[in-house]
């Protein structure tokens, strides 16, 4: 349900951009009550409680003004206190030695609007910490190899509100984490490995994960064995996960718009260009699918889209927050995202994947005479002005004569020019997942939750 | 309020409570112009409830925000007894009192913060100087935090730190008309705008090296040493340190033990509560331990963990407490000058690797100094570097000089006899 403290702050609001109006000829308020429960069932010990994370618990208001020439923002706890003049302290700023950049004013379409999804079904706290003890429980009799298993469940609940003089928006959703982090040590070598599954539905994400937990702690205790890779370029079967890496880091970070505005991005000068294989078309957008991203209007009151950035291998637009979105004079496409009510919203990634073809991922495997199929998102890095990027998998299982071997590699880096490794994708299968376990920061900072995904691909690349 | 309804409420066997006030003044700037300035005014109170039931110690979080009235706290109080009181954890005693002088932590001294924040852009505008390169955009926070923690036992500590942190991207361009970026993240304690000036021109000379890099050649740049600095060793010590902390002790996922030689074998490692210019240092931990000096390796050998209040105690150890920062040392004998000879000289990666449970480190390099036995330099690119970290350490040596990467102080550079270059 939609947070009764934002719902009583509303009128209090309107009196705001009312009363700042008259001085500001633009005013919006921005107001988010998130509250976030994280359950802990590891080997040691067990934990339940409220997080502490400001990105998953957190009651805060963000006022913007127009201010001569730029924007300034305000961000506070709660506005029933309001002073307009601890306000205007605030944001005072003697610095007219300096330059502004000059944007203009933003929109204020009218829109009034309530948005809800609700989780199907919602489980108590001692019915979640239940099942994760018996994830608990079947990991560690599972192989003695496993010496600590660590269940966690994140529970997110967000409601925020989004008040201009002409709009007025409201939205509740929610969103679930399930993920088991395992230790595991023959007694010379330790290794660490973690998997999970998500979605809105709680009841659906236990019993999804209890569907990949087998999987999971083999391939973990495997791990041991595993041996570094011999560099060198390979033909590669990349998994859902990878590839859901390497859109988000060849071409999620590549069209975030206000990279664009500082020049900081080779894809403006690619737009309509191709900058991947004609089997490639990939998407970003909170309305694009349902997962840990899809919210229903952004941190700046833009409601959600579905961005086409790739189609068939060529380049059709980025993703831009309101901004940025005005200093390059186009629409916004709802990516205005902030990591709190504390922080600046920038152009951020929402739910970012490449979409499935028409290749089964048995011919795909069947067709890799010698080369790897990667897995599980260990990092990633991208350079949106060079266009080098750097994906490392968690793990390699090596395919020779369209066979797996059972020779196990990790960590496997993946390293490259984006328009090369886009480019050598030869197969995508019509199969795809989209995953919701993200968090995707700007530069150090500015963490957000995001999904991405795709289909398996068969490319060749640059593995070390 | 909130205290007073846990004292108030005889079912709660303990608690702690940690709160923070938090003020910044933020600026953003594209090619030097403010596009957007922020000012943020925000508390948080953080509430650690426990319910000691049949020999066990049951806790709960919550976290106490504007939402919250009288009655959502009375509920919020009454959840997470009931969570508490079915959690079966092992029973721990929180942190007693004691006469122990919290360290003070010496940072920026205004309330002032739009100044300080106004005046490090002034210094970065004058750093700004050189030809065919620029400053893309930049970012600076000034943030003062007041910290303070409560418990059920009496303690009650605070102290308040105010830090800079600014993040900027320069840009360069080369002959040919090509662009190449590099990043610049700097945090610190004091208002010394110097070392803002200072760091502001190193990254865009770097910035102005890697417009004009060649590209790697084996054959024609032989080297004896290859050296990376200190953000990359810090990386790696960290995770020996992190290695040591009773947390991962407790979940077998050590590597090393007290009295083992951790690699490289005259290496040490120091936890500090304060460094001079170290923004995250802090005087007390979470749990309300007053931090204390603690060597964790000692010439190479492991002396002690170090962690949590209670996984201290699980551990049947007096705990160190969670220090934020640390100071990694080396014997005289490994700290040497650049060195003589040719030498590659690793300045920028785009993202380094680092695996600390096989060791395996390396990943592409932005940028490199090549340094000939002439001592002339010539800036490379297109290079990457992998190799084992823990055996690449044994024969390792140290720059004499030190210098802060974000939370530890560690020799500036360190040089590799046998590393893989490709």
């Amino acid at each position: 349900m939609f947070s009764s403290f934002l719902n009583k702050r509303k009128d209090k609001c309107k009196e705001i951009v009312d009363l700042l109006g008259k001085e500001y000829p633009y005013v919006s308020i921005f107001a988010k009550h998130a509250k976030g429960k994280r359950l802990i069932v590891d080997s040691k010990i067990t934990q339940v409680g409220e997080s502490t994370s400001l990105m998953e618990t957190e009651a805060g208001f963000v006022i913007k003004v127009f201010n001569a020439d730029h924007y300034s923002e305000y961000s506070i706890d709660d506005v029933e206190d309001f002073d307009i003049d601890v306000f205007k302290k605030a944001i005072a700023l003697d610095n007219l030695h300096q330059d502004h950049i000059n944007v203009d004013i933003l929109n204020d379409e009218p829109l009034k609007k309530d948005f809800e999804r609700l989780d199907p079904n919602v489980l108590t706290d001692d019915e979640i910490v239940k099942k994760l003890d018996s994830f608990k429980d079947y990991f560690s009799s599972y192989d003695q190899r496993i010496v600590n298993v660590t269940c966690v469940f994140i529970k997110r609940e967000i409601s925020s509100m989004f008040i201009t003089k002409n709009r007025e928006l409201t939205q509740y959703y929610t969103w679930n984490n399930c993920l088991a982090s395992l230790i595991v040590s023959d007694g010379k070598k330790i290794k660490d490995n973690y998997d999970g599954t998500n979605g809105h539905d709680s009841l659906k994400v236990l019993d999804d994960f209890d569907m990949l937990k087998e999987d999971f702690a083999k391939i973990s205790v495997a791990l041991l064995d595993a041996t570094t890779i011999e560099p060198g370029v390979y033909d590669v079967i990349t998994a859902p996960s990878i590839s859901g890496l390497i859109a988000h880091e060849a071409f999620g970070h590549g069209v975030e718009m206000d990279m664009f505005v500082k020049n900081r991005a080779k894809a403006k000068d690619y737009i309509g260009k191709r900058v991947a294989s004609e089997v490639v078309s990939m998407h970003d957008g909170a309305a694009a699918t349902l997962s840990a991203a899809s919210y229903f209007f952004d941190d700046d009151g833009v409601l959600a889209h579905d961005t086409e950035i790739i189609s068939n291998g060529i380049l059709v637009d980025g993703i831009s927050d309101v901004l940025t979105a005005l200093e390059l004079k186009k629409e916004p496409t709802g990516n205005s995202r902030r990591e709190s009510t504390r922080r600046k919203a920038y152009t951020r990634m929402t739910n970012t994947f490449f979409l499935p073809g028409t290749s089964k991922k048995e011919e795909m495997i069947a067709s890799i005479k010698h080369g790897y199929y990667l897995s599980n998102t260990n990092n990633g890095m991208e350079d949106p002005k060079n266009w080098n990027i750097q994906c490392t998998a968690q793990y390699g299982l090596e395919i020779k004569d369209g066979k797996f071997t059972g020779k196990i590699v990790s960590p496997v880096v993946m390293s490259g020019n984006v328009l090369d490794v886009l480019n050598s994708i030869s197969m995508v299968s019509d199969e795809y997942k989209i995953i919701g376990s993200g968090q995707c920061g700007k530069g150090h900072k500015e963490w957000v939750f995001v999904a991405d995904g795709g289909p398996y691909m068969k490319a060749r690349v640059k593995l070390g | 309020m909130i205290e007073l309804l846990l004292k108030e409420d005889k079912e709660i066997s303990a608690y702690d409570i940690v709160t923070t006030k938090t003020v910044t003044s933020e600026l953003f700037y594209v090619l030097n112009k403010l596009e957007t300035d922020r000012h943020t005014e925000n508390n948080d109170t953080t509430v650690y409830i426990y319910v000691d039931h049949d020999g066990y110690r049951g806790s709960s979080t919550f976290v106490v925000n504007a939402a919250d009235d009288e009655d959502s706290l009375k509920q919020k109080i009454l959840d997470a007894k009931a969570t508490a009181s079915k959690i079966n954890n092992k029973y721990f005693d929180l942190v007693m009192p004691s006469d122990i002088k919290p360290e003070k932590i010496v940072s920026i001294e205004t309330d002032d913060l739009n100044s300080i924040a106004l005046r490090c852009m002034d210094m970065i505008v004058e750093a700004d100087h050189f030809d065919n390169v620029w400053i893309n955009s930049t970012e600076i926070f000034v943030t003062k935090k007041m910290t303070r923690f409560k418990n059920s036992l009496g303690v009650d500590l605070e102290y308040t730190k105010t830090t800079l942190e600014v993040e900027l991207i320069p840009t360069s361009r080369n002959s040919s008309g090509e662009e190449f970026e590099l990043y610049l993240d700097l945090v610190q304690i004091d208002d010394d705008f110097t070392k803002v000036k200072r760091a502001v021109e190193d990254i865009l000379q770097n910035a102005l090296y890697r417009a004009d890099a060649i590209a790697y050649d084996s054959e024609t740049m032989p080297y004896t040493y290859a050296s990376i600095t200190n953000d990359m060793l810090v990386t790696a010590i960290s995770s020996i340190k992190n290695d040591l902390n009773y947390m991962n002790v407790l979940q077998k996922s050590n590597h090393y033990k007290i009295n083992d030689e951790v690699v490289p074998y005259d290496l040490s490692i120091k936890m500090l509560p304060m460094i001079d210019g170290v923004s995250s240092s802090c005087p007390f931990d979470e749990s309300g331990i007053v931090l204390k000096e603690t060597d964790i390796v000692k010439g190479g050998k492991v002396t002690s963990y170090w962690g949590s209040n209670r996984f201290g105690q699980y551990l049947n150890e007096k705990p160190k407490g969670s220090f934020k920062t640390f100071e990694v040392s080396v014997e005289n004998d490994r700290r040497i000058e650049d060195p003589n000879g040719s030498y590659m000289e690793l300045i920028n990666f785009s993202s380094p690797q680092l695996d600390p449970s096989s060791g395996y480190f390396g990943g592409e390099v932005r940028l490199a100094l090549y340094h000939d036995k002439d001592g002339n330099i010539t800036p490379v690119t297109g290079l990457s570097l992998s190799g084992n970290i823990y055996e690449a350490l044994v024969n390792a040596y140290y720059s004499k000089e030190d210098k802060i990467y974000r939370n530890c102080k560690a020799p500036k550079k360190i040089y590799f006899e046998d590393i893989q270059l490709h």
